[in-house]
């Protein structure tokens, strides 16, 4: 193998790669980028099985081949040469780097590329395209929501349903929920939807900020795989992930329709008043205590590290009522809101509340709500 | 001051014929392990005269006293027994300090000015316990702890020995170096090649010498030689904070057995997390432990995104840090703990989704059985498997037993009492029969 390549070209195609190969692996070829050049340029993969992801850059290759480098120590060096032409040769196992005019040069041990973990190719059965921008603020706007544990894997990542009217992503850890759409025809997606684990949502998101492309999804259900692949600049970056197994909770039936009580804040009043008072919550609950009454909104906490109290001005009609929330979840939820006001529809102070922007989001055809379920507070009965 | 060193006798041992009237009067020995490989946790003193001894391989025991009964241990009974003895001691004297799952401290104030005072209170202790436990334990009691603790070993069982410093020198100074406390096998090796062959001796030898020889240590160790020891007493006070709970087992036999290892990590996890509940604590970190045949050891960790006591949750990442870390070589002991440990707030989280609601209520219905019948009565299908595997005897069961009928327990709604579920109920419950 021997080729010509602009240092920055692959700094970023090692960097991308680098993005899927986990920090421990069992495999010391899992620790490794693929580097494979062609006529077409240098593809950069990384994966750790569950996610791959490789970069294509053009460059001018004189002799095609593959090897495979230690990523970490290949990226770290790589990414510090200056900018400029570089080479890449390999002989007698060694991966040589020239750079600078000859001012120096960087070899680095080789692994037999044809130990490589094969990366199956992805028969899609159903395809989509999505601005990047969109992808990411979706992405954003849901993926918190999600689980991290291991109890129920299939939450652990973003539920996405087409339909041939809008697309909808969808995550729960079981204790709050966001729901963000996004109008259009995704019918190619197929309904059923696919679950996408959160840790490739994180490349896919990173991806889908610096594309100039809009992003193409393809998904092969009946192999549980599905594929993020866009351009950006010359470059062409693809994400290809094992999908998570549902079946997905029946998430539509426990958005309450009809939650009789309105309480409508500004959202950044509100999210001071928590911050500050959750200072005092309880370590493990981290409950706050929203006491609502006409006009106001009053946050408390009190624990054994003191107590507060923060009121603020809200629009409520309805009975007085007293409600826990776990400040984590309410901060989240707040944070992924864009409009100045939010709205808590509420029912019991037991029974999930949602939470929804009030007037339009800047993207007139995209639509969001959360959910979140109140603490059970020791002095209310149920 | 007077200072009473509570000693139980033979204790595991004793607790198993205090509870099985059938072992009354028999060799018994409490083994670790019912597996081929165990170690002898306690022997009674019946068998004691065939030389067994606690920490011997129970191939050995087997040899020198093949006819005793051998029980399988269960820690959680001891050491909640244990408890029940701090509680008593606690209502001769608030300063209790325990020191391990069978000897405390127990400090007495103005209420035992002198020796003989404070021996009478040993008396009433020790036929408290008797009565209340069918126990016995043998009683020191010194002006310290150091004196205290020797004296207990004088005589046993059921043995009460009282000392002042001048008592401690009359007992002690003859006896071979290694009685003294803190005392072990190699430094008693390195005194005996200096001529202190006796606690006498030690008592007598130039300090300077002991100080270039041991350090800081040998003349402390020549102050005790004297029955002086100024060690506080350190009360054990309820409700102190636990920093980690954890269980951990030896396997019978060293295990590749990918799905034997899981249950036994299930088993763990159940355990960790029925305690933790028990004890009103949350945790957060989940720690793996895992040891191979070579006695390499691994420890590894995770962090939860909250608080939880619950064996769903703890033991999938258990699970997880098993398959991430094991690298296929036979497995010696396993070990689950959490650690980060919070008292579980007064708050509950609701749940979105019903069936989470159902798994909290059947969770609770569980633990209700269990508080009531035992930890045997209901485990986890996967721990089941395993024990099979590992043709586990269950625990108590020296010989077939027959079924005791019980009234049915019209709370629970059990119709009748089977056979097995009966024997393990007389074998789990925490009172004396």
């Amino acid at each position: 193998m021997e080729l010509t390549i602009q240092q920055g070209d692959l700094a970023f195609a090692a960097g991308r790669a680098l993005g899927s190969i986990s920090a421990k692996s069992p495999l010391p070829l899992l620790s490794c980028l693929l580097l494979d050049a062609d006529k077409t340029g240098l593809t950069v993969t990384g994966t750790d099985l569950d996610v791959t992801t490789s970069a294509h850059v053009p460059c001018e290759v004189k002799t095609a081949g593959r090897v495979a480098v230690g990523a970490r120590h290949f990226h770290e060096v790589v990414r510090k040469m200056p900018k400029g032409t570089v080479t890449i040769s390999v002989a007698a196992g060694q991966c040589e780097v020239r750079y600078g005019d000859g001012k120096g040069w960087s070899r680095f041990p080789t692994q037999d590329a044809a130990d490589f973990p094969r990366i199956p190719e992805l028969k899609a059965d159903a395809k989509a395209t999505l601005d990047g921008e969109s992808l990411s603020r979706l992405i954003a706007r849901t993926a918190y929501a999600a689980s991290t544990e291991e109890t129920r894997p299939q939450l652990n990542g973003v539920m996405i349903q087409g339909g041939d009217h809008h697309v909808t992503f969808v995550a729960t850890d079981g204790h709050r929920l966001s729901r963000s759409t996004r109008k259009g025809d995704f019918g190619g997606l197929g309904k059923d939807g696919l679950i996408v684990p959160s840790r490739t949502l994180q490349a896919v998101s990173r991806t889908a900020d610096e594309a100039t492309s809009p992003i193409q999804i393809e998904v092969a259900a009946g192999k549980r795989q599905a594929g993020f692949a866009a351009q950006v600049g010359e470059y062409r970056v693809r994400i290809l992930t094992r999908l998570l197994e549902g079946p997905y909770p029946n998430y539509e039936q426990v958005i309450p329709k009809s939650n009789p009580r309105e309480l409508k804040a500004m959202r950044s009043d509100l999210m001071e008043a928590v911050d500050i008072v959750a200072s005092h919550a309880d370590n493990v609950t981290r409950q706050v205590r929203f006491a609502v009454d006409k006009g106001s909104l009053g946050i408390s906490s009190a624990t054994e590290l003191g107590a507060g109290e923060h009121r603020i001005a809200a629009e409520y009609r309805g009975d007085p009522m007293e409600i826990g929330y776990n400040a984590t979840y309410l901060l989240d939820v707040l944070r992924c809101i864009p409009t100045e006001q939010v709205m808590f529809r509420l029912n019991t102070p037991l029974a999930a509340g949602v939470v929804e922007p009030v007037g339009a989001l800047p993207e007139a055809d995209e639509d969001l709500l959360c959910l979140i379920m109140p603490l059970r507070l020791p002095d209310t009965s149920g | 001051m007077m200072i009473l060193l509570v000693d139980m006798d033979a204790f595991f041992a004793s607790v198993e014929q205090a509870h099985h009237p059938h072992l009354r009067g028999k060799p018994v020995i409490v083994c670790g392990d019912p597996g081929r490989r165990g170690v002898v946790t306690a022997a009674s003193y019946e068998a004691r005269p065939s030389g067994v001894r606690a920490g011997m391989r129970l191939q050995e025991a087997r040899r020198l006293c093949p006819d005793a009964e051998y029980v399988e241990g269960d820690p959680a009974k001891y050491v909640g027994l244990s408890l029940q003895l701090l509680d008593l001691y606690t209502r001769y004297s608030p300063d209790v300090e325990p020191f391990s799952v069978d000897e405390a401290f127990v400090g007495l104030g103005p209420e035992a000015p002198t020796l003989e005072r404070a021996a009478e209170i040993a008396r009433a202790i020790q036929r408290e316990i008797d009565l209340r436990f069918g126990l016995g334990a043998s009683i020191g009691v010194g002006p310290n702890k150091l004196v205290a603790k020797m004296a207990s070993g004088v005589e046993k069982p059921r043995g009460l020995t009282a000392l002042d410093p001048e008592g401690f020198r009359d007992v002690f100074w003859p006896r071979d170096i290694q009685t003294m406390w803190g005392v072990g096998p190699k430094l008693a090796e390195r005194m005996r090649s200096l001529g202190i062959k006796t606690v006498g001796d030690l008592a007598r030898a130039p300090v300077p010498l002991l100080k270039s020889e041991f350090g800081i240590i040998g003349p402390q160790l020549r102050e005790c030689a004297w029955g002086e020891d100024d060690t506080p007493l350190v009360p054990y006070h309820r409700g102190l904070d636990a920093k980690s709970m954890g269980h951990e087992v030896t396997l019978a036999e060293d295990c590749d057995d990918r799905a034997s290892l899981e249950g036994t990590l299930l088993r763990l996890s159940d355990q960790v997390a029925r305690r933790m509940r028990g004890e009103g604590y949350v945790g957060r970190t989940v720690t793996l432990k895992l040891r191979d045949h070579r006695f390499v050891t691994v420890l590894r960790q995770r962090v939860l995104p909250d608080f939880t006591a619950e064996a769903e949750r703890i033991y999938p990442v258990t699970r997880t840090l098993l398959n991430a870390n094991w690298n296929g070589a036979a497995v010696r002991l396993l070990g689950v703990s959490v650690s980060e440990l919070a008292r579980s707030g007064e708050a509950k989280q609701s749940e979105l989704f019903a069936s989470e609601d159902r798994s909290q209520r059947l969770r609770e219905a569980l633990d209700r059985v269990r508080d009531r019948l035992g930890e045997a009565s209901v485990v986890p299908l996967g721990t089941l498997v395993h024990r099979r595997r590992l043709s586990h005897v269950p625990f108590g069961m020296p010989q077939a037993r027959t079924p005791v009928s019980r009234k049915p327990d019209a709370s629970l709604g059990a119709p009748a009492a089977r056979p097995g579920r009966s024997a393990r109920r007389g074998r789990d419950s925490g009172d004396p029969p």
